[in-house]
């Protein structure tokens, strides 16, 4: 990340960083998934919900539309620049959002890890300035 | 690899990943057979024990089974013939894929949201994926002016969209499921031990709209709504088929409704199908195709 921050800085390498982005979000995509328990006929952390629609949502949607908006943007076509764009505000919204769950988890006593009271915000912030050079670079 | 080809091989993706989902929904075996369960909301509801579906209840698993008899033995087949169809370029083809492809999607999602946890999940999610990009592929694939210029002035507009508009209505009987629910205090009565019922959400939050959406724009000849309106139509009639597979799966597993049930839930929704399949064979028979089929 840290790379690619400073990748950024240079316009034509910040269409590079937001490809690389959808890496990361694949990855953060399955951290939220233990997927030995599919193998061992186990069930996740499920508490009192059925089904596990975030993952749903996060495999499913975000997941490719993010590996799909980075290669577009790597070859420079116009759907690339659309998709980025919403789902680096996207990601900017969750990084904030979950960094105030995190927080509002650990002010109430529920056990949060360091992990993810430090990945977050610094996701949030990381698109804050992405989302920021995007703008700046996208003319009227 | 070009839009067509992505298309073509998503949409055999799809049918592959469906064939297993439906198949292992409506052949596993295994478990310990019904128990009762006390909910959060303090109901005791008799749990379904067998199968991949063994944790859900014994009302909803034989809906999911008979959901996946239809699927596996119609749509699966239907989604390969009309796969075929657009590889070939034709109108007709691409928009029956369109169509298709949207049932797989309704279903697909229905599945990942409203089943509970179970070992199927990323087949589930595979599939959602792959029938949201095919969708969005097909819908895309459609050239409105070319489908405007090349309905005939014969296909019943008014019909299409009084149909519509009937449909659209159907739905409402959810909204009459939650607001009983909500003037009584309690909760809609077949939710059970779930945490919601994503049905409601997609059927009042997306089908009753785009029916009504479709219905106005087919009326007004716009060929945007020929387009939902074939979608919507199908997805009707798949519909149709699904609920009776669901009823014959529940009357199989010794669930039967009161006859005001019937009425309310079963009836209009097969009825509907009927219709439909007349419907959609007057939008394809009042079609005629580019004299060069196109891909786009």
């Amino acid at each position: 990340m840290y790379t690619n921050v400073t990748m950024c800085f240079g316009a034509a390498h910040s269409v590079v960083y937001v490809a690389l982005f959808s890496l990361y979000a694949f990855i953060l995509c399955l951290m939220s998934f233990d997927l030995k328990t599919l193998f061992q006929d186990q069930v996740p952390l499920l508490e009192n919900v059925t089904s596990m629609f975030i993952q749903v949502m996060d495999l499913g949607l975000i997941v490719p539309l993010c590996v799909l908006s980075g290669i577009l943007l790597l070859r420079r076509n116009a759907w690339g620049y659309l998709l980025a764009s919403v789902g680096m505000k996207k990601f900017l919204t969750m990084g904030i959002a979950v960094s105030l769950m995190g927080l509002n988890m650990a002010r109430v006593g529920v056990p949060v890890s360091a992990v993810e009271l430090g990945v977050f915000p610094i996701i949030a912030l990381v698109n804050l300035v992405i989302v920021g050079l995007l703008l700046k670079n996208i003319k009227d | 690899m070009n839009q067509p080809k992505i298309l073509f091989w998503l949409s055999l993706l799809i049918a592959l990943l469906a064939a297993v989902y439906a198949g292992v929904g409506l052949f596993s075996q295994g478990g310990d057979g019904p128990f009762s369960f006390t909910t959060l909301r303090g109901e005791t509801v008799e749990i379904y024990g067998w199968g991949v579906y063994r944790l859900d209840t014994a009302f909803r698993a034989p809906i999911f089974r008979g959901t996946d008899a239809v699927t596996l033995f119609l749509c699966v087949p239907a989604l390969i013939a009309a796969a075929l169809f657009a590889r070939r370029g034709t109108l007709r083809g691409r928009l029956f894929l369109a169509s298709v492809l949207a049932y797989f999607l309704y279903n697909s999602a229905s599945l990942a949201f409203g089943a509970t946890y179970n070992s199927l999940l990323l087949v589930y999610i595979a599939s959602v994926s792959a029938s949201l990009f095919a969708f969005v592929l097909a819908f895309r694939s459609i050239d409105l002016p070319t489908l405007a210029a090349h309905s005939s002035a014969k296909l019943p507009h008014r019909w299409i969209a009084v149909f519509l508009f009937v449909a659209g209505l159907s739905l409402v009987i959810w909204i009459v499921d939650i607001v009983g629910a909500l003037v009584e205090g309690t909760v809609p009565a077949t939710l059970g031990p779930y945490h919601t019922e994503a049905t409601y959400t997609f059927d009042l939050g997306i089908i009753l709209p785009t029916a009504y959406l479709a219905g106005i724009l087919v009326w007004r000849r716009n060929p945007l709504g020929t387009l939902l309106a074939c979608i919507t139509i199908t997805l009707n009639l798949t519909v149709g088929l699904v609920v009776a597979g669901q009823t014959i799966m529940q009357v199989l597993d010794g669930i039967l409704l009161s006859l005001g049930e019937y009425a309310a839930y079963v009836t209009p929704f097969v009825l509907m199908s009927l219709i439909a399949i007349g419907l959609l064979t007057s939008i394809f028979r009042n079609l005629s195709e580019p004299t060069t089929p196109r891909h786009r």
